[in-house]
């Protein structure tokens, strides 16, 4: 063991000798594995971790058969904990253990710093992948600036299809129409009519005053009617300068009314603790339990109120709705326009998490290759994106004559398709692929879709994590007090000092700089 | 015990406990009673505001999914076979590490007593334990759950203490008597220790049952993964929304909370069981007078 | 092989030699503590070189053979933060907190068992009691939330029953420490109690039997032989309790902190976990927790010492 130590330090050393600027040239130092002068009919080896990890796929399964068969390819996928993923997979990483072609959740600086990341050249992006390229320019070719490192392309950006739909604005409708409001309120001053009849008027008839009119879940889209939804660290983007949301003016007059809101009780006291009160994120009990008539953060597919056949019973949060609430109705809103006409939901954005390859997967061509064919075939056969996002056809969906497909539920086990080996191979999903195969889908998205402020997409920079604690703790704490008076609306401007001071401008001129530097390659 | 008269402060006393007893017990059935209805109500039960004590509405799905769930019975399995072997090993170690220390005669007691308590408050870290591991080959074997922590500081310090505390008188007579150290330690010691040594399989066996970090990180395949880590990934399981950096995906099938907590009753119901059969061990005295007899 | 490392350097001839015949006499005693000790050598004190990577920047592919060292740095990091000696005095006053309730919470639970005379409500008292202890926070939070809750939470309702106003127990800076203590309490006082009551098990039943004779009371007999006896056990959990001033309880906090009640509520752990090994900061992971570490063994030290001064009980 010890002998062993000894031994990754002197190639360590090496390693660092080798290095000379050129961050590609270290790889995993004690990989003994011959990249070079391997016979080309051997099937490339892969060690993989480009893909969410929901359950462990089987190595046997007819899914990886028929990819390792078409890429003369065998894969050795790894299982991690999706919910703990970072902090297993740092600990295999600084052992030493690292796969050929991984998702990147971690900033992209870091993982180059700590040699995980190899620069993915551009010219064989273009020779292997270029309907993948063309689809990313064509969306949104900003994406390319998310995974650039100084100058070079780390990763290679992928779309989130439902990051480019706004949150949903979700109104309780048989209480708008109970006090008498038949239209789906647009404005801020709307928005606070209609909150005060909820407050006042008693929507749920049950004779109490126990009804408000929204909780925490709705507070960004009031600080959206002033330009932005200021949540911790989050920047907007002003004058082509990059500025953190939460100091913005604007954002104390939001909190003005926010607070103003919260003195009238339009605003659930509770609303500290949150709207939801446990399990799955989307879910806000104090919307299904008729206190608030208000919320939003999930998205169209949650709270999706159209029904498409007769099995089908809408959305996930819609049917526990219904069933707490078997007369209640909703009705999906806009976010509320503010006194300068802004408005917007918070936004995921498109960008989703990049899929990178390691150093020593990078020496080698034909791994290169390969896993930039794969993409490509994803982007270019619709069977075998289906194939390899979906599951097998017949066991977990079929198809209907548009092209679109239905899911198969297995009832004895919900992540079948998963160890089937879907969702394994298709690295990143491809947005017109995913909009034909649920074309109903999406279109009940765009028929409720929202103005929404997707993120700033900005560098990061060693500033941001190493002040983001005290930077969103400073935030959290300063917004809440003000909300509900504990601290005057004026103390924002001591707030946005103390921000700033406090590592804010250091970021914020780090930042731009960072990101100026990535504009003008 | 014969007791005739209770005196006044007695029955004050008596009574305090029970009451205080009982109402301990009324505070841990409650939410427990909420856990056991959730597991067995359907959704809008579970989402309805207060408190569910009993059930109102039956939808065993919860159960259905749990015991469908193969992977949850691997576990067990695997969860099982860690806290027996986990228990057994470290049962043997403490006493074997506790006894000698509990010596006053053996020589330099103080610096081996450091040596070993040290450990506590200098660890290298995460890092340095994985490559541990993983160079001893003991990655995806039980061993890794079972090694690491065979010997807990903590516990050998109190088994030491209650050896120490026993009465000399016993060892000595033996010892006049031209019993060996062996036949002490066997037969006099050991039986001795019993309440503290049903302590420690307890302690033991429990922190081996609700061990999950360890399986997550030492074990790559699912199969051999502990019953812990699969409760904790399906109760967190869409509890953190996207922006905290969890990948969020409406094709990724969303567990309800009855299921959550029907695993969760399901997966705590054995160790419950153990504590009750060891017990018999914490009678006052039984088994100074078995040694005596 | 101890025995010569140990017993010979620097000391008298004569003295040695009786050191060694010390360590023959107990060569069999040694047999036995050898695996124990290789243990410790092994899986404690091999992989201790990770320490190192709190003085580093520690980089993946440069192994801590090859990271740059710079000293304090991480140090700085962690001190020089706004929060920090605010986080640290929450820390410091939740787990006092803790320690001050929390400590004899147990020890009085098993006395009382103890004069529980009917076994079976006896048994039914140890299982209910440790059952908590397999509740993840988690679980627990969802339960606390609803309990506590302002408008609908059964304490609240009592209260309001009671002619009070209601209490937002949770987002209430004056409560939070409160409601830290008192569910850390309810949630580990049945498990932490088995120890006392192994320790009473242990009690020799002659003193009893005599004190019977005496007709001394229950509570007397408490005082003088049943907290007598389990001292030790007492002592030495006392000793290794007072290191746990600096370890909070992630899983509890994080679950139950909001945002109103950073200013009491935030701790060590939760203040650092948007840092730490999640975010590939190893060396600013390990320097935080060698901080930690070394309060937690002057604290220890400093117990065990006071420990040895005012009773024959202490670790070493």
């Amino acid at each position: 063991m010890k002998r062993n130590r000894l031994g990754k330090a002197g190639s360590g050393l090496a390693a660092i000798a080798l290095l000379a600027g050129m961050l590609s040239a270290c790889g995993e130092p004690d990989s003994s594995k011959p990249a070079e002068g391997a016979d080309s009919s051997e099937p490339v080896q892969l060690d993989w971790l480009a893909y969410n990890s929901y359950a462990q796929p089987d190595p046997n399964s007819n899914i990886f058969k028929m990819v390792e068969d078409k890429f003369n390819a065998k894969f050795n996928v790894w299982y991690v904990d999706a919910q703990q993923w970072n902090d297993q997979v740092n600990v295999k990483f600084a052992a030493g253990e690292i796969p050929d072609v991984l998702q990147i959740r971690e900033q992209i600086p870091k993982y180059v710093a700590n040699g995980i990341l190899a620069e993915i050249p551009e010219e064989d992006i273009q020779k292997y992948a270029p309907t993948y390229a063309k689809v990313i320019d064509e969306y949104d070719a900003s994406l390319w600036n998310t995974v650039k490192y100084e100058g070079k392309i780390y990763g290679l950006p992928a779309i989130n299809l439902n990051g480019d739909y706004a949150q949903s604005t979700i109104w309780r409708k048989d209480w708008l129409d109970k006090v008498g409001i038949d239209k789906i309120p647009e404005t801020l001053d709307e928005f606070e009519t209609a909150l005060t009849k909820f407050r006042n008027e008693d929507p749920d008839g049950n004779g109490k005053k126990d009804t408000y009119g929204m909780s925490d879940y709705a507070i960004p889209y009031v600080l959206g009617a002033f330009g932005m939804p200021a949540n911790g660290t989050n920047y907007v983007m002003k004058d082509g300068k990059i500025e953190f949301a939460a100091v913005q003016p604007e954002m104390k007059k939001a909190l003005a009314v926010l607070h103003d809101w919260y003195e009238k009780e339009l605003i659930d006291p509770e609303f500290i603790t949150g709207e939801n009160t446990g399990g799955y994120w989307a879910d806000s009990h104090a919307f299904y339990n008729n206190r608030i008539g208000l919320t939003g953060n999930g998205m169209f597919y949650h709270w999706r109120n159209e029904l498409f056949d007769s099995e089908d019973a809408g959305g996930e949060q819609y049917q526990n709705f219904k069933k707490a609430q078997p007369d209640g109705e909703i009705a999906f809103g806009v976010p509320p326009v503010g006194p300068d006409g802004q408005s917007g939901a918070p936004q995921w954005g498109v960008n989703s998490v990049p899929i990178g390859i390691s150093p020593k997967a990078a020496e080698d061509p034909r791994k290169v290759e390969l896993f930039l064919s794969m993409l490509e075939t994803s982007f270019t056969d619709y069977d075998y994106y289906l194939t390899v996002f979906r599951g097998e056809e017949g066991l977990d969906w079929k198809k209907n004559g548009d092209g679109s497909i239905t899911k198969i539920k297995d009832e004895s086990d919900a992540n079948a398709s998963f160890k089937r080996g879907a969702q394994v191979f298709n690295i990143m999903e491809n947005p017109a692929y995913g909009k034909k195969e649920l074309s109903k889908l999406y279109e009940f998205g765009e028929s409720v879709k929202t103005k929404g402020y997707p993120p700033v997409i900005a560098p990061a920079v060693d500033s941001l994590s190493q002040y983001s604690g005290n930077l969103l703790k400073l935030q959290e704490e300063t917004y809440t007090k003000i909300i509900i008076g504990e601290q005057p609306v004026d103390s924002f401007d001591t707030f946005v000092r103390n921000f700033m001071d406090n590592g804010g401008s250091q970021v914020e001129q780090d930042v731009n700089e960072a990101y100026r530097q990535m504009v003008s390659e | 015990m014969k007791i005739k008269h209770r005196s006044w402060s007695d029955r004050i006393y008596v009574t305090f406990a029970y009451t205080v007893l009982v109402l301990l017990c009324v505070s841990i059935i409650v939410p427990m009673m909420q856990v056991l209805t959730v597991s067995v109500s359907p959704v809008e039960v579970i989402n309805s505001y207060g408190f569910h004590l009993f059930p109102t509405k039956f939808d065993f799905s919860g159960y259905q999914e749990v015991f469908r769930k193969s992977i949850i019975w691997t576990a067990y399995g695997n969860t099982i076979i860690r806290t027996v072997l986990g228990t057994a090993l470290t049962v043997i170690l403490t006493f074997m590490g506790a006894y000698p220390l509990s010596k006053k005669s053996l020589p330099h007691r103080p610096f081996w007593t450091a040596l070993i308590v040290f450990t506590m408050f200098f660890s290298g870290g995460l890092i340095p334990s994985y490559m541990l591991i993983k160079n001893l080959g003991l990655m995806n074997s039980v061993w890794a759950l079972v090694l690491p922590g065979v010997v807990s500081v903590f516990l050998l310090l109190i088994v030491r203490n209650f050896i120490a505390a026993l009465p000399e008188s016993l060892e000595e007579s033996a010892k006049i008597d031209g019993a060996g150290e062996l036949y002490i330690l066997w037969k006099i010691i050991m039986p001795l220790s019993m309440p503290i040594l049903a302590t420690v399989s307890l302690y033991s066996a429990v922190g081996h049952w609700n061990a999950w970090f360890d399986s997550m990180l030492y074990i790559q395949d699912e199969h051999k993964q502990v019953l812990q880590l699969i409760l904790r990934r399906i109760v967190i399981d869409g509890t953190l929304d996207p922006s905290s950096g969890v990948t969020d995906s409406m094709d990724k099938p969303v567990n309800t909370e009855s299921m959550k907590m029907a695993t969760l009753v399901v997966s705590i119901l054995p160790i419950i069981c153990i504590y009750p059969f060891l017990q018999k061990y914490f009678v006052k005295g039984t088994m100074l007078g078995s040694v005596k007899g | 092989m101890q025995r010569k490392s140990i017993a010979l350097p620097g000391t008298l001839e004569r003295k040695s030699s009786g050191t060694l015949r010390s360590y023959i006499k107990h060569r069999y005693y040694f047999f036995m503590l050898l695996p124990v000790l290789a243990y410790f050598v092994i899986f404690h004190y091999v992989p201790i070189y990770g320490v190192l990577m709190a003085f580093q920047d520690f980089r993946i592919f440069k192994g801590i053979s090859g990271s740059e060292f710079v000293g304090l740095k991480h140090f700085r990091e962690l001190f020089d933060g706004i929060y920090f000696m605010q986080v640290l005095k929450n820390t410091l006053i939740i787990n006092a907190y803790k320690i001050l309730f929390g400590f004899p919470a147990p020890i009085l639970l098993a006395l009382l068992i103890n004069e529980v005379m009917r076994p079976r409500f006896k048994k039914f008292v140890q299982t209910i009691s440790y059952l908590p202890h397999f509740l993840s926070w988690i679980v627990l939070s969802g339960i606390v939330i609803e309990i506590l809750s302002p408008s609908r939470g059964a304490l609240n309702v009592l209260l309001m029953e009671l002619g009070f106003q209601p209490v937002y127990f949770l987002a209430s800076t004056d409560w939070f420490r409160t409601i830290l203590v008192s569910t850390d309490i309810w949630k580990g006082v049945g498990f932490s109690a088995i120890i006392y009551l192994a320790a009473i098990a242990g009690i020799s039943p002659e003193l009893y039997e005599a004190a019977e004779v005496d007709g001394i009371s229950r509570l007397k007999k408490v005082w003088y032989i049943t907290l007598p006896s389990i001292a030790p056990v007492i002592v030495i959990m006392v000793i290794l309790n007072s290191g746990s001033i600096i370890n909070d309880d992630f899983d509890q906090i994080f679950n139950l902190l909001n945002t109103n009640v950073l200013s009491v509520g935030d701790v060590i752990s939760t203040y650092t976990y948007t840092e730490g090994i999640a975010k590939m900061n190893y060396s600013y992971a390990a320097a935080v927790g060698l901080f930690k570490n070394v309060i937690a063994l002057i604290m220890v030290l400093t117990a065990n010492t006071i420990a040895r001064r005012f009773s024959d009980q202490a670790i070493f």
